[in-house]
């Protein structure tokens, strides 16, 4: 078949000639956007960008180095109070604190994400460990539903009062744990009654645990109480 | 019309003869070994990770893998892997959509694959040739309906060992893990395996090009494992020259013409760019079949 070299050529050289122009105007911008990448990370005069961002503690290196900066002149801040010869721990060498670097919002995300997955897997233990029967995971996860709906209703209520108030007291707090137990002893009957006796008595204690499957929308609205006044309970 | 059918006929042949190879059975259940090996590390993994985290919340962790599959998903970390996975410009937002298993077996898929159709096409019309066998099949049609119709029988071996390996995957991730929705990863694992072979086409072409220059199965294997080893240098060296200039325009087309530059091309969310690199997939294919047979044309046989 003659035509099929003359054919190959001819796909090459269209790659080629058609890829020519676009090719060439995206490795411009590729060009321009390196260029405007490395004015961007280059230092402002004086540092002033990173000292900016080191006060705000924006960045936890440089946290860390100010704190090792600090602890390199302890003699200039302040005389220390420790007498010659103290046997106190020298924590010099000891890693510096990071400063917390997560939102209100980002923790509570994490603790949402964290409380979904043990639920998810404390089911998933339950099933494996009980070989249960669809209608019984059924029943298992319309019972934990309805533990979290009661409670997202008793954190909510809860809260509410408290954020209103400015405070809580030790009766509303007890009051509280006592409504909220209720709930989770209603739970851990039906699921006493959703699984199997002998299964409930052979699986591990944690999988059919009411507490395993708090989900983390009941506790979202924990995150309101920043700034209540609570008692301190042993004191 | 008489050439489409010539070609077809020497495909069916191709794929016929290969499936009836003892060797290329074994090399097909190498092929599904590999695939159930990744699948195997990916299930190991993912059941060392929830057994920390299982640890960590004080919930029981479990023999099979899967509860936390969503969590896994939700982190950074994750996601800037399978970014790094399937290469820059990804939107692995919408690849996350797929189930993991799926993605991860896309990966093998992609690495294997070539390999199973190097070996097989780079031996396929040498071993004609070397056993004189291809004087006969001369009789009935041309050199170049022989030359595509292997090619195109290259795509046929490459979808059965694709269809092979998404069932050896399937299969295990439904039986070793749970939370895998079996349509979804079927879904995907089709989606994906279909992908791979596609991708895989210029590395047949490749082979039977070795399989024209080389009268002997075995030298072409071994011509066309080193030109297989040597892309993705000959790319990176390229990559290193691309600019404004133009050995550097140059340069940055001749990267076109590297197979191995496509990959990120094949996790492409988006059609019209996945359609643009199976076209470039299959002119390769050709593009490196005509190497060979520009040489096989004017063989003495």
């Amino acid at each position: 078949m003659k035509p099929f070299f003359p054919a190959v050529i001819a796909l090459v050289a269209g790659i080629v000639l058609g890829a020519w122009q676009p090719r060439g105007e995206l490795l411009a911008m590729r060009t321009e956007l390196d260029a405007l990448k490395a004015t961007a990370a280059r230092p402002c005069r004086g540092g002033a960008a990173d000292s900016i961002r080191s006060i705000l503690r924006a960045d936890a290196p440089n946290f860390e180095a100010a704190v090792e900066g600090k602890r390199s002149r302890p003699a200039d801040d302040a005389p220390s109070t420790e007498p010659p010869g103290s046997d106190a721990p020298d924590d010099a060498d000891a890693p510096p604190v990071a400063p917390p670097t997560e939102t209100p919002e980002q923790m509570r995300d994490a603790m949402n994400t964290a409380l979904d997955a043990r639920r998810a897997q404390a089911l998933a233990a339950l099933v494996e460990q009980g070989g249960l029967e669809d209608d019984e995971v059924a029943a298992v996860t319309d019972a934990m539903d309805q533990m979290n709906r009661e409670l997202k209703v008793e954190v909510d209520a809860f809260v509410d009062a408290a954020v209103a108030a400015g405070e809580v007291d030790r009766r509303d707090i007890m009051d509280f744990a006592a409504e909220s137990l209720d709930i989770v002893i209603a739970a851990d009957d039906r699921m006493r009654k959703a699984v199997p006796d002998d299964v409930y008595a052979e699986v591990d204690e944690a999988a059919v645990d009411p507490f395993s499957y708090v989900s983390g929308d009941v506790l979202a609205s924990l995150m309101k109480m920043e700034g209540v006044t609570a008692p301190t309970f042993g004191e | 019309m008489r050439f489409a059918a010539d070609v077809w006929w020497v495909a069916v042949y191709e794929l016929g003869e290969a499936v009836r190879t003892r060797l290329f059975q074994l090399v097909l259940l190498a092929y599904a070994g590999g695939i159930a090996f990744s699948t195997w590390l990916f299930v190991k993994a993912l059941s060392n990770a929830e057994e920390v985290a299982a640890g960590t919340l004080g919930v029981p962790s479990t023999a099979r893998p899967g509860a936390m599959m969503g969590t896994f998903l939700e982190n950074p970390d994750l996601a800037r892997v399978v970014g790094q996975m399937a290469g820059g410009g990804t939107d692995v937002t919408e690849l996350l959509k797929e189930p993991l298993l799926g993605l991860w077996t896309g990966v093998a898929t992609m690495a294997l694959l070539p390999l199973v159709l190097v070996f097989s096409a780079s031996g396929s019309i040498a071993s004609e040739v070397k056993s004189r066998s291809v004087r006969y099949l001369l009789c009935r049609t041309g050199r170049l309906q022989i030359g595509l119709g292997k090619l195109a029988g290259q795509l046929l071996i490459a979808l059965v060992a694709a269809v092979i390996g998404g069932l050896v995957a399937w299969g295990m991730g439904m039986t070793m893990m749970v939370g895998n929705p079996p349509l979804g990863l079927a879904l995907s694992l089709v989606e994906r395996t279909a992908r791979a072979a596609v991708w895989a086409l210029p590395f047949a072409g490749l082979g039977l090009a070795a399989s024209q220059w080389i009268p002997s199965p075995n030298g072409a294997r071994v011509v066309v494992a080193g030109l297989v080893g040597a892309m993705p240098i000959a790319a990176y060296w390229l990559d290193l020259h691309v600019g404004l200039s133009l050995p550097g325009r140059l340069a940055d087309l001749a990267g076109l013409f590297i197979a191995t530059t496509a990959w990120s091309d094949f996790w492409a969310t988006d059609l019209p760019t996945f359609g643009a690199a199976a076209a470039r997939s299959v002119v390769l294919a050709v593009v490196y079949y005509s190497l060979g047979h520009a040489v096989f044309a004017r063989r003495d046989l």
